[in-house]
């Protein structure tokens, strides 16, 4: 399987002026640029505005882990004819390990990740940054919420008194 | 955050809102908006406790609107569109977060049907009505109080059995019915049916009309009510206890008609050699929302739809 060789390149150029050279199908990840290249299926150089070097390259480490996931599965799927269930799972759930570890970032890096994975339109990307956002509010006080996201409480003592009297269900369990 | 700016300008209206539709508690959305003015007026201004009760309970997109019950003697103040636009918000976020919080805990159910609207069929009138379901006991003046069916030669003929709830718009958990055993025979049948399944909604017939007990099969019949929910179909035992038929999760009764259907026959009656369902004891469990929130048809009774009716006075909840 000769693929490497062949495969177009595609330089992606983050908004500080830093080149990341791609294959083709990794940037294809990005529905953004896949609909240029669809356009355009000379273009080879695309400029990301939007997208800073330290960004980009954790939206192309992304995108690079999930299309070898997916190589894999495919590869292992012609191989054997069918991919074993437990096989297909294993890999999955290493996936998502990766996802999870992957993850692990202060909360500016990940507000700058969803906003990238927004303006690229990497589905997954948006959906697990998404998600991870979220379970920062989940189950969490309002004290908790705003030392996540460093969020100066401008509500008076009595504003907040009444919000916790009005609703007390809300505030039994929070961690 | 960064610059002093918050997670919601960080973000963007777009960005934020769907960090926020992640959110399925309606305890982190109330606890939201407990972090800033800001994170308040963002959670308030763009509905999203409508939006996340839409999805736990997907029957009160059935309201096209509110009603807001104001006392005849106040005075409509003079405000501005925003300043009304913005008390709007502030009033469908608490209408909202007050239903949601009937989805966060099932404690304080209590039994709720106010009174019988009918039966599909009854073997012997009043003897064996519909009104013995309501006695929990199942023995009145000496005798074995039930509803019967009348005798069918296939066990396929479903029955209903129709009530009416305490009030317009409730919470229902739970439906408990218990199937009738007969003491005369040597080997105690219990005449249960094979499946029950419950539809929740209200009646399309004027008040006047369904009211009067005349037309029993008039007032029962589907075409005249809207099902804003049906529940999933579950096994009956053959056995003569309370059964619980649990919800899967708090439904809203908007209209407070609950009917009971009971889908197949198991027993036959050795007299005759016909199938039947005799019920003791019927219990719909559930919370009223009443005297805040109500539902009003009057006005769409043909577009299928209604009103969340909204009543701010009767206490501060």
């Amino acid at each position: 399987m000769a693929r490497s060789s062949t495969e177009n390149m595609i330089t992606l150029m983050s908004s500080d002026g830093e080149e990341f050279m791609v294959t083709e199908k990794v940037a294809r990840e990005c529905t953004t640029i896949r609909n240029m290249l669809e356009d355009d299926c000379v273009i080879t150089n695309i400029p990301l505005p939007n997208v800073t070097s330290d960004i980009l390259s954790m939206v192309i480490e992304y995108c690079m882990e999930h299309v070898a996931a997916a190589e894999k599965a495919a590869a292992e799927t012609a191989e054997k004819g069918s991919s074993s269930a437990p096989a297909a799972a294993k890999a999955n759930k290493d996936l998502e390990e990766w996802d999870k570890a992957f993850m692990n970032v202060d909360v500016y890096t990940l507000c700058d990740l969803i906003l990238a994975a927004n303006y690229l339109n990497v589905s997954g990307l948006l959906d697990l940054t998404i998600q991870t956002a979220a379970n920062l509010i989940k189950g969490k006080s309002p004290e908790q919420i705003r030392k996540t996201f460093h969020i100066q409480n401008d509500l008076s003592l009595e504003e907040e008194e009444k919000i916790r009297s009005q609703t007390p269900w809300a505030f039994e369990k929070s961690e | 955050m960064e610059n002093g700016s918050d997670l919601l300008e960080w973000l963007g209206p777009d960005g934020s809102i769907r960090v926020f539709s992640y959110l399925e508690d309606p305890a982190d959305l109330v606890r939201a908006t407990a972090v800033s003015r800001s994170w308040r007026q963002f959670v308030i201004a763009n509905g999203l406790s409508k939006s996340l009760c839409t999805k736990l309970c997907p029957e009160v997109s059935y309201f096209s609107g509110i009603k807001e019950i104001t006392p005849p003697c106040t005075v409509q103040l003079d405000e501005s569109n925003s300043t009304t636009e913005c008390r709007n918000h502030e009033r469908d976020h608490k209408i909202y977060t007050c239903i949601n919080s009937f989805l966060v805990s099932t404690e304080g159910a209590t039994s709720c049907i106010s009174h019988c609207i009918g039966a599909s069929s009854t073997d012997h009138f009043p003897q064996e009505s519909i009104e013995n379901t309501l006695e929990s006991g199942g023995v009145v003046d000496w005798r074995p109080s039930y509803w019967s069916s009348v005798g069918e030669v296939s066990p396929a003929v479903p029955e209903s059995l129709m009530y009416r709830l305490n009030c317009d718009l409730a919470f229902v958990n739970e439906i408990m019915i218990r199937p009738f055993q007969e003491f005369f025979q040597n080997d105690d049948r219990i005449y249960s049916s094979k499946f029950v399944r419950f539809k929740l909604g209200h009646s399309k017939l004027p008040v006047t009309l369904a009211i009067s007990k005349l037309q029993q099969s008039h007032q029962i019949a589907d075409e005249n009510y809207v099902w804003t929910y049906i529940s999933p179909q579950y096994p009956m035992e053959q056995e003569n206890v309370l059964q619980s038929f649990k919800l899967p999760r708090p439904v809203l009764c908007i209209g407070g008609v609950v009917k009971v259907e009971l889908l197949g026959r198991v027993q036959k009656h050795d007299f005759n050699d016909l199938f039947y369902i005799c019920i003791c004891h019927v219990q719909v469990r559930g919370r009223p929302l009443s005297p805040f929130l109500g539902a009003d048809f009057c006005e769409t009774v043909h577009g299928g739809s209604a009103l969340l009716k909204y009543n701010p006075n009767p206490l501060a909840w």
